[in-house]
């Protein structure tokens, strides 16, 4: 079973970041946080992009936790889906700085 | 058959507006991406049954590596990026224009409720709008959703009750558009229908000084 | 034991009688599966007579051939029976028949659950196809928007057949769902690790791992719009701080994946049929792999792409139109996997590859105009049009219905025994794909000239005449393809000639036993150490057939098989299986009652098939009979292993866990609907919102945790052999959920306002609900340990029972906490 948690991790992290500014998105919008201005940009854009940002680096820092593969086959896949998995997670949260929170 | 088959009231190909004609140029580039892509695979499937494994084994790197994943990157990630700006430009921009227009959808029938300076124009199945200049459409339904558009405009706006939505609409020239209920509604969905007037200046004048047209 | 005593004994253990009380009793896999994939085509021909209709209708403009009343009940039932009835079903089918052959393995894990779950859909579809004929047939579209599907504007109980026929037959769907995951990652053949597994395998347990998570919100979602129709709790009505768009995302949550839970096993078929017909290994199954993983979690995160028309920000479309133009890039690496391992191989042009070539044809085009659907713009167009009508035959119909078909034709040999000439599978196969094309083709065009899905006519003046009569002529020229196929089937089943094994020399495990299979597949289980145990030792089936390998000497005429360490292959324990049984049919029956008295509103009589679901589940789990310490026992070449009631990992135990995975992605929809509400939904604030409460609520926690600590102070004493003590804990437990219950009702009564008010009422209510089910289920657990201790089947070697108590009595202690958390909350913020 730690087999299937180990060639998961990347992907429930990704999972987990993209519900996560999804939900910022939406929660942020109906709360005002976009009418916030901060450093020439919005408290919204701001918190997003940031989360973004810190969701990319731990799906990569993930990438030497799951070195620790006992076959070529775990280690494949598992290297496969953590690097899927950080990838997703730059290119489904590009939107975050790409354009509009709110309309 | 290209272009005059392409060609029809409510043809999303048959632009009238900037936001239709931008999609469609979109398509356009994308169908002749596609076409290329597939024929690719069509060929190395072709070729896969006329070489009969004669050269030697296959490499992963370059099928699922190269074919599989980079070249499929390069072509999404552009793909998306455009995408991307595209629809900011039609769907987020400030909302400019002062002819704001209230479309409420119900079984099935539109009522337009045109706002100028202090009088309100309410019509039924029967939109009217400036030529060359922005309109705000400000969407809603009173019982299900139902979904507001004019192919030869703009992409479609939902009707929801309960929620307001906002599309800009445009029209270069002025002339009469169809338009169409896009969401199921019930058993009128089919004859669900509305008419765009797009005015000149002067007819413009006229229909908000309420003058029959 | 010779060959031949060995098969007659297996076959009286593993067999059912016959006549019609076999097929009332029997549980064994092959059965099941058939029966799974013989009504799927029944359904199939169904949907497709539906689907003639509406292209009867559409040939012409004004045809008055149906109204629209008719015409709408058509659609949505030809989209229903073809997503529930046709395509979930098939594959489970196969599973079912498949899987267990292909691992070496001698039944599925849960050989009840599997004839129970058949039970349930062949009721629950028939129901749905009943209310056809008696024109109440659902017709708000397969997608049931709110409020469309609202009591107000569909007043009858077309809307009541979806929603209750539909979740009859998802429990199936679940059923198959855990089954397949357990019996995939446990019930294999001795070393056979995980990367040996034939990718078919991972394909389904994949597929299976998301029908668990997907199915969940499909199910919430159908019983809040049916609470909402039946005791009118507004969780889609605007004016009540409802909101439609609710029931969209719950929807298509499930909705997205569920295409691909359909694409992927018959992906699996063409992994396992390509190679073999290229007669070569597949290429980069590692790559593969990782590639399904990627596919499955990806796509959970496309689902608002097909609500990009409903006004939601740009930034959130472009989260979801990014993923769905990512979930390409898994897709084009099996694609260029499979053309890859063509290319390395010596591909023969057989029928099976025929239709593999109609799939990369037709798919490869479908995957392209997805992508183009993906991206937002372009879908503000193309949405709600005959191009998404296109697009989605295409990949449907190449990415499902071909690679099924080229599956057909490749195990039709090891179904029958029995080999035919091409020729009509080959004329068939023309006329499918030519009639496939020409209808759907089109579609491209007529949607981009304007023309709208779900319209019963069209106006001449459209443009739209010409491409809608070539549509529907195309139509009946696959549906007359289809009807060779079923003909060129038939012929095979009855006519063809009898032949050797293995006539594609496959090198998997399900060709290494007699053809036609016998009831208990295999006689004695491999060894595996290679992912193509056949090519390795062409022998094999004859070893095996002689008993050589594990299991060969039946016992005390026990059904065994093998239950093997999840990663490594290695030999775990031996599973017992129980035997023919009338129980699933019965089960089914009550079952359908209870949907039968919600169907016809008779809401307090339903409470008695509900008791009788309970005492039938009950007697599911007292007939297993564990009264007595075995000890490993032999399992042949001198080996031992302990039974599955005396081992740690049992399937029972697994099959629970999955089931509180789909548990508590149900709970997890609830508690995003409700935050949703909150949120986006019109008309909030509540009038009024929980007052008081709290004293309520501490009890329950209390009691709830109490229950949760005693159950697991219950197995500690059991395992210990302290049956006493044990039996104090349980029977403490179960009075602890007992106070659960009350302080749970007492909490609702007294505090939160009435459900029928708003919106924020009903969810509460909802969250309630959700808790009091489960401190029910807490309870019977800990009680049903309770007996089963008093009356001697737990001991320190037995207690799984107690673990499966100790199971759900964590979960309904930690999602009491949160339900708790949940509805408190807005009285400390306010």
């Amino acid at each position: 079973m730690s087999l299937l948690a180990r060639i998961s991790a990347g992907l429930l992290l990704w999972a987990f970041g993209f519900s996560l500014l999804y939900a910022m998105q939406g929660t942020g919008c109906a709360y005002g946080w976009a009418d916030v201005a901060l450093f020439g940009t919005t408290l919204l854009r701001g918190i997003l992009v940031a989360t973004w940002l810190v969701l990319v680096a731990a799906c990569l820092a993930l990438l030497r936790l799951v070195r620790s593969a006992s076959s070529d086959f775990e280690n494949r896949v598992t290297l496969a889906t953590t690097l899927a998995g950080a990838g997703a997670m730059l290119v489904t949260g590009s939107p975050v700085a790409l354009t509009s929170a709110c309309a | 058959m290209v272009v005059g088959g392409c060609s029809g009231p409510l043809s999303t190909l048959d632009a009238a507006g900037p936001a239709a004609a931008r999609v469609a140029a979109f398509w356009w580039a994308m169908l002749a991406g596609a076409t290329a892509l597939t024929l690719l695979v069509f060929v190395l499937l072709l070729l896969a049954f006329v070489r009969r494994g004669r050269e030697g084994p296959a490499s992963p790197t370059l099928w699922i590596g190269g074919l599989g994943v980079a070249m499929p990157i390069v072509v999404l990630l552009t793909l998306v990026g455009y995408a991307l700006m595209l629809g900011e430009r039609i769907i987020a921009p400030g909302l400019s224009g002062t002819v704001v227009i209230d479309a409420t959808g119900r079984q099935w029938s539109w009522e337009f409720s045109h706002r100028v300076r202090t009088e309100t124009q309410v019509t039924e199945n029967e939109l009217h709008m400036p030529a060359g200049q922005p309109v705000v459409l400000r969407i809603a339904a009173v019982d299900v959703i139902h979904s507001f558009w004019v192919p030869r405009l703009a992409g479609k706006m939902d009707a929801i009750p309960g929620h307001v939505n906002v599309l800009r609409l445009q029209a270069v020239e002025p002339g009469v558009y169809e338009g169409q209920c896009a969401e199921f509604c019930g058993s009128g969905h089919s004859g669900h229908l509305f008419r765009v007037i797009v005015h000149d200046e002067a007819g413009w004048a006229a229909f908000q000084r309420g003058e029959d047209r | 034991m010779n060959a031949l005593r060995r098969h007659r004994v297996l076959n009286a253990i593993w067999g059912a009688p016959t006549g019609w009380r076999g097929t009332v009793v029997s549980v064994n896999h092959s059965d099941i599966g058939k029966r799974f994939v013989i009504a799927a085509f029944v359904f199939f021909a169904i949907g497709g007579v539906l689907a003639m209709m509406i292209r009867a209708q559409l040939a012409t403009p004004g045809s008055a051939f149906v109204g629209p009343d008719i015409y709408n009940q058509l659609f949505t039932m030809h989209g229903s029976i073809m997503m529930f009835l046709f395509a979930i079903p098939m594959f489970e089918g196969l599973a079912l028949y498949m899987l267990p052959k292909m691992l070496g393995s001698r039944d599925m894990a849960f050989p009840r659950l599997s004839a129970y779950g058949w039970w349930c859909y062949l009721f629950g579809g028939t129901i749905l196809i009943a209310s056809m004929v008696f024109g109440v047939a659902p017709d708000g579209g397969w997608f049931m928007y709110t409020p469309l599907s609202s009591k107000a504007y569909t007043p009858g109980i077309n809307a009541d057949v979806w929603l209750l026929g539909i979740t009859f037959v998802e429990i199936s769907a679940i059923a198959a769902a855990i089954e397949i995951a357990v019996s995939v990652l446990k019930l294999r053949a001795p070393g056979m690790r995980l990367d040996r597994m034939p990718l078919f395998a991972w394909y389904l347990l994949i597929t299976a791992l998301m029908m668990i998570v997907a199915f969940p919100p499909l199910i919430l979602g159908s019983i809040l719009l049916e609470v909402e129709r039946a005791f009118d709790w507004p969780f889609f009505d605007p004016t009540r701080g409802g909101s439609p768009l609710l029931w969209q995302h719950l929807f298509w949550l499930f909705g997205h994946p569920e295409v691909y839970i359909i694409f992927l096993p018959a992906a699996g078929v063409i992994s396992t049929v390509l190679p073999v017909l290229a007669r070569t290994r597949i290429l980069g199954y590692g790559w593969i792999v990782a590639a399904l993983l990627s596919l499955a979690f990806l796509s959970f995160g496309l689902w608002v792409h097909h609500m990009f028309t409903t006004g939601i920000p740009h930034m959130a479309l472009g989260f979801f139109s990014a993923a769905s133009a990512l979930v390409a890039l898994p897709t084009a690496v099996q694609v260029f996997a499979w053309i890859g391992t063509l290319w390395n191989g010596r591909p023969e042009l057989k029928l099976p590859m025929l239709y593999l070539l109609g799939f990369f044809v037709i798919f490869v085009i479908g995957g392209m105009t997805g992508v183009m659907l993906a991206m937002v713009p372009f879908d503000l167009q193309a949405h709600d049009t005959h191009f998404v009508v296109a697009h989605l035959h295409y990949v449907l119909i190449g990415g499902f219905i071909f690679p099924m078909l080229a599956g057909a034709y490749y195990w039709l040999p090891h179904f029958t025994g029995r080999t035919r000439d091409d020729l009509l599978g080959k004329a068939s196969f023309w006329l499918i794909f030519i009639g496939f094309n020409v209808t759907f083709f089109m579609m491209h065009l007529t949607g981009l000239l304007g023309m709208r899905r779900r319209v019963h006519t069209y106006p001449e003046e459209a443009g739209w005449t010409l491409l809608n009569l070539v549509s529907s002529v195309g139509s009946f020229v696959m549906a007359f393809g289809f009807a060779l196929f079923a003909i060129d089937v038939a012929l095979h089943l009855y006519y063809a000639r009898r032949r050797r094994r293995n006539p594609w020399t496959a090198g998997t495990l399900e060709w290494a036993m007699p053809i036609p299979t016998p009831a208990y597949n295999i006689a004695s289980l491999p060894t595996v150490t290679d992912r193509e145990p056949m090519t390795q030792s062409p022998a094999l089936a004859t070893a095996l057939a002689r008993g050589e390998g594990y299991l060969g000497e039946p016992r005390d005429g026990w059904r065994e098989t093998m239950a093997v360490e999840t990663t490594t292959g290695a030999i775990d324990h031996i599973v017992v299986l129980p035997g023919n049984t009338c129980l699933p049919i019965v089960t089914a029956a009550v079952t359908g009652c209870f949907f039968l008295c919600l169907l016809a509103g008779h809401y307090w009589l339903s409470l008695l098939p509900v008791a009788g679901v309970v005492a039938l589940g009950l007697r599911w789990a007292w007939v297993l009979d564990w009264r007595q310490d075995l000890g490993p026992l032999p399992i042949g070449r001198g080996e031992v292993a302990p039974i599955h009631r005396e081992a740690v990992g049992a399937p029972g135990w697994w099959g629970s866990a999955f089931l509180l995975v789909a548990d508590g992605t149900a709970l997890a929809s609830l508690l995003f609907g409700y935050a949703f509400l909150w949120v986006i939904a019109p008309n909030w604030p509540p009038p009024e919102r929980i007052e008081g409460g709290l004293a309520a609520a501490l009890v329950a926690a209390a009691a709830g945790l109490a229950g949760c600590l005693f159950t697991r102070r219950c197995l500690a004493e059991g395992a210990n052999g302290l049956s006493a003590p044990a039996s104090r804990m349980a029977l403490s437990a179960t009075a602890a959920q007992l106070v659960t219950i009350l302080a749970l009702v007492t909490l609702g009564i007294t505090a939160l306002p009435a459900p029928q008010e708003h919106a924020y009422a009903a969810g509460s209510w909802a969250l309630l609900a959700y808790a009091l089910l489960h401190a029910a289920i807490a309870l019977l657990c800990a009680g049903f340990g309770r007996i089963r201790i008093t009356a001697g089947h737990v001991s320190p070697r037995r207690t799984l029972d107690l673990r499966v108590a100790r199971l759900f009595g964590d979960y309904s202690a930690a999602t009491l906490a949160i339900v708790l958390v949940c509805l408190l909350a807005p009285a400390v913020a306010a």
